[in-house]
């Protein structure tokens, strides 16, 4: 905090912004590189939000104006591009990042810099920084109830956990572990897996879950593969015939936009757990996709589940400024403490004190067009919550 | 009434269970034998005695010996499963179950063995060890099976990179772009024959192939004669222009199609797998080893029994002398180049059956064969079996780089060699770049003219 005060003084040009009459939005998203296929709609979604709030009239009657970077998958060019995003250009609010390492990278900029940062993605927890504002789901809003469903449902005893090897998909399972372990799971009922970013040759892996699978135990498989790798995974499933009537996978960081280059029809009824699915059938979904497909001139475009964050992010923050009645960081950060806005599945969404936002959670099942059929909804607005470090005996890495 | 109003009819997994078995049910007496056998498949998945009499009528009027057979694997299965069959019944199920072999096989057992009472519990032990022994064998088959299948793709995508690297001693950043180039056209081929000629879609790769290989030779060739060309000699230079070539390429994708995957489907023909003696083989992934054996003997047979494939070995072998002999060497580069970028189209159609369309698909490639050692073991040892006998018997590759090299640098003290000098020193005995190519870890070879 202090300083973050220091560093705001150091800066003759600070005083100059307030007589601008822009305020400036950071958009920071990797629009090349590895995870460009993720973020570049993220990017595009921003973009969107923005100019139909500059059609309402801005925020405090000024324009609002977009200064968009390119982190191109590279962590601690993130976190130099937040530098020059705050110091450089002089952007009032970020929205940005996509994986844990991503946010790590950045996080001691805002902090230093004390700025605000609108991080839009599922995580894994364990985190709740001042200059943060995290409006995708915490373990307890995804992982969990996820899991919960699929143990009643489903009757699965017999687990697969599958992930990508980096921060989140590691932290998530080791809670699940601990979850399904205190839920009365054998540890020999427990598979953990795990695999590089970008894997593409699954055949070995999904023989052993076939083969895992076939102890005589009803056998599901959660995955937190991330990225690239789904594509293949999914296709060799498909191939070798595991039906989601066999094996269910759950995942978590699937959506409408990794489906998109596949055929799911071999897919159908294996399932992702979201906080918001394209398919939701509410009005004001409705005019989200409508007017997001108008501003990009494309009607095959889908929308997911960061989008909507970034929708509510967005959202909280203008109502933030609004109410606080300027763009300053503290002001924004006191202000925004339950402020709650619509979010797209007919709810509202409100700002916590953890600077974690309530959603509901969607469990929805591959459809035949890449689309998802929801079959299960919580019924509260499913607050998020800091997810607390774990027993002493599964210390985190 | 709004359509708000209605209630939804979600379909979840249970009630598809509940589906399919009905479809089976009621599909078990059809006239076509193959629908007859996915009834029965899907019959046995459930394993309900509730079918039992109805599988005993169509077992009694099966005429399809293939079909009867797979019954008969059904019946045991349900028999098996059902906690209420006769202890005869149940024992003489145990045997039909573990002759079928496959992995359900032995869930149904494990499951029946923990149900069992102990009367049954020997015969469902043995013939659960029985089978355990041969998943066993099974398990190292399909091991070596996985094993070849990835091996062949990256066969298909470095191949091409053996040639250009082992015939001009180019190491193209950008090769991984060629294979995505190729993706990228079996995408556009599939899009286009689905709008114009949807009855043609299960051929589409047949179409996808010679257009890729087009497409990414010509490629090829501008980028040879564009860039390539006015950097003979100097190796690190080469590698930093196909770098930036591989960028330019990757953001040009990635502005026309955009960065989401592009969805290439499989025709039939490759999709599914096939049960080979208890070894399940995915199709896409059998065609793509059928395909890289293919790939393989034709260029074998270009590089062999060509006037192409003459030329260049004669270039590879003494530049010089194969220009002095009326080759003309710089279109022989060209069209190798071009030859080398074509076959990476054609690895690009093979992976887009198997891997994700996207812009980094290359890159992707890049990391697994391009970087580290395996550049100069793999190129070398593709580049050997795929050359002529001639370059198979030399080391044929590093010995172009060490040329070009020693003509880059005669004179020692401005070698920008990457690599530290070796312990001992090799012979090179043309004197010529003589101690230039010393420091490198090329050259070997004693009997190696360089």
């Amino acid at each position: 905090m202090a300083v973050g005060l220091m560093a705001g003084t150091a800066l003759p040009a600070v005083p100059a912004l307030a007589q601008e009459d822009t305020i400036k939005v950071g958009i920071l998203h990797s629009l090349s590189g590895t995870m460009a296929i993720s973020e570049t709609t993220l990017k595009d979604t921003m973009l969107f939000l923005i100019d139909e709030q500059n059609k309402k009239g801005g925020v405090l009657g000024k324009q609002l104006e977009p200064v968009v970077v390119d982190i191109a998958s590279d962590w601690p060019l993130a976190a130099e591009l937040a530098r020059q995003l705050i110091e450089v250009d002089k952007v009032d609010v970020v929205f940005g990042c996509w994986t844990s390492v991503c946010r790590k990278s950045v996080l001691p900029v805002f902090e230093e810099l004390n700025s605000l940062l609108f991080y839009p993605v599922q995580y894994e927890g364990e985190e709740s920084q001042r200059n943060v504002f995290y409006t995708g789901a915490a373990p307890n809003q995804q992982a969990i109830p996820a899991v919960d469903y699929t143990a009643n449902e489903e009757g699965v005893e017999r687990w697969v956990l599958a992930g990508t090897d980096y921060v989140y998909p590691q932290t998530t399972n080791k809670i699940l572990e601990q979850y399904l372990k205190d839920k009365g799971v054998a540890a020999e009922d427990i598979m953990i897996n795990y695999t590089p970013f970008g894997h593409s040759d699954w055949q070995t892996i999904v023989s052993d879950i076939k083969a895992f699978g076939s102890a005589g135990k009803k056998t599901a498989v959660v995955s937190t593969i991330n990225g690239d790798a789904n594509v293949p995974f999914y296709r060799e499933l498909g191939n070798r015939g595991i039906d989601a009537a066999d094996i269910p996978v759950v995942a978590f960081s699937v959506g409408e936009e990794e489906l998109a280059g596949l055929d799911t029809a071999p897919l159908v009824g294996h399932s992702a757990a979201r906080n918001y699915f394209m398919s939701v059938d509410t009005p004001e979904n409705e005019d989200f996709i409508a007017a997001r497909q108008a501003f990009i001139g494309s009607t095959d475009r889908v929308t997911n589940d960061p989008m909507e964050a970034h929708y509510i992010g967005f959202n909280m923050w203008v109502k933030a400024v609004e109410a606080a009645g300027t763009t300053d960081s503290d002001a924004v950060i006191d202000s925004i403490i339950g402020v709650a806005v619509p979010n797209l599945s007919g709810g509202l969404a409100s700002m916590a004190p953890n600077h974690h936002i309530t959603k509901p959670v969607l469990i929805g099942e591959i459809r035949d067009d890449g689309q998802f059929d929801i079959v299960y909804e919580t019924p509260g607005s499913g607050a998020g919550r800091r997810v607390e470090r774990l027993p002493a005996q599964n210390p985190s890495p | 009434m709004g359509r708000r109003d209605a209630e939804k009819v979600r379909v979840n997994n249970n009630l598809r269970r509940v589906i399919r078995s009905a479809i089976g049910q009621m599909t078990l007496l059809s006239d076509n034998p193959a629908t007859r056998r996915a009834a029965t498949q899907s019959i046995m998945r459930d394993a309900d005695p509730v079918n039992l009499p109805l599988l005993d009528e169509a077992l009694a009027a099966e005429t399809d010996p293939g079909v009867k057979t797979l019954m008969q694997t059904a019946r045991a299965f349900i028999v098996l499963q059902d906690p209420n069959a006769s202890i005869e019944d149940r024992e003489a199920a145990a045997p039909v179950v573990a002759k079928s072999g496959d992995r359900s096989a032995i869930t149904v057992l494990r499951g029946a063995l923990a149900n069992a009472p102990d009367a049954l519990k020997a015969d469902i032990q043995a013939s659960l060890d029985g089978l355990s022994h041969d998943a066993a064998a099974r398990g190292a088959v399909q091991n070596i099976w996985y094993g070849i299948s990835l091996g062949s793709v990256l066969l298909l995508a470095a191949i091409g990179l053996a040639i250009t690297f082992g015939v001009m001693g180019v190491i193209n950043m950008a090769h991984g772009e060629m294979v995505m180039l190729g993706a990228y056209t079996t995408f556009m081929t599939q899009a286009l024959i689905r709008q114009y000629a949807p009855g043609l879609a299960e051929y589409s790769l047949a179409v996808a192939l010679p257009a890729a290989f087009l497409f990414t030779a010509l490629v090829g060739i501008a980028i040879e004669r564009g860039v390539i060309r006015w950097l003979y000699g100097r190796p690190l230079e080469t590698l930093l222009a196909t770098r930036g070539i591989s960028l330019i390429l990757q953001q040009s994708v990635r502005t026309i199609f955009g960065p989401t995957n592009q969805m290439v489907s499989n025709p039939s023909w490759m999709s599914g797998s096939v049960a080979f003696y208890g070894l399940s083989i995915t199709r896409n992934r059998f065609w793509i080893v059928m395909f890289a054996i293919a790939v393989f003997l034709m260029l074998l047979m270009i590089l062999n029994r060509t006037p192409l494939g003459l030329q260049m070995r004669a270039v590879t072998q003494n530049r010089r002398m194969a220009s002095a002999m009326g080759i003309r060497t710089p279109m022989v580069d060209a069209l190798t180049f071009g030859l080398g970028s074509g076959i990476a189209g054609l690895a690009g159609v093979a992976l887009s059956q198997i891997d994700n369309v996207s812009p980094n698909l290359g890159q992707g490639l890049h990391h697994r064969q391009l970087h580290g050692r395996g550049v100069r073991r793999g190129g070398q040892s593709v580049g050997h079996a795929g050359g002529s006998p001639h370059t198979r018997r030399r080391q044929q590759i590093p010995r172009t780089l060490c040329r070009r090299r020693a003509r880059q640098n005669p004179d020692p003290g401005h070698d920008h060699s990457l690599h530290p000098a070796p312990a001992t020193r090799p012979v090179c005995p043309q004197g010529k770049g003589d101690r230039a190519m010393s420091r490198t870890t090329f050259c070997r070879n004693g009997a190696t003219p360089c």
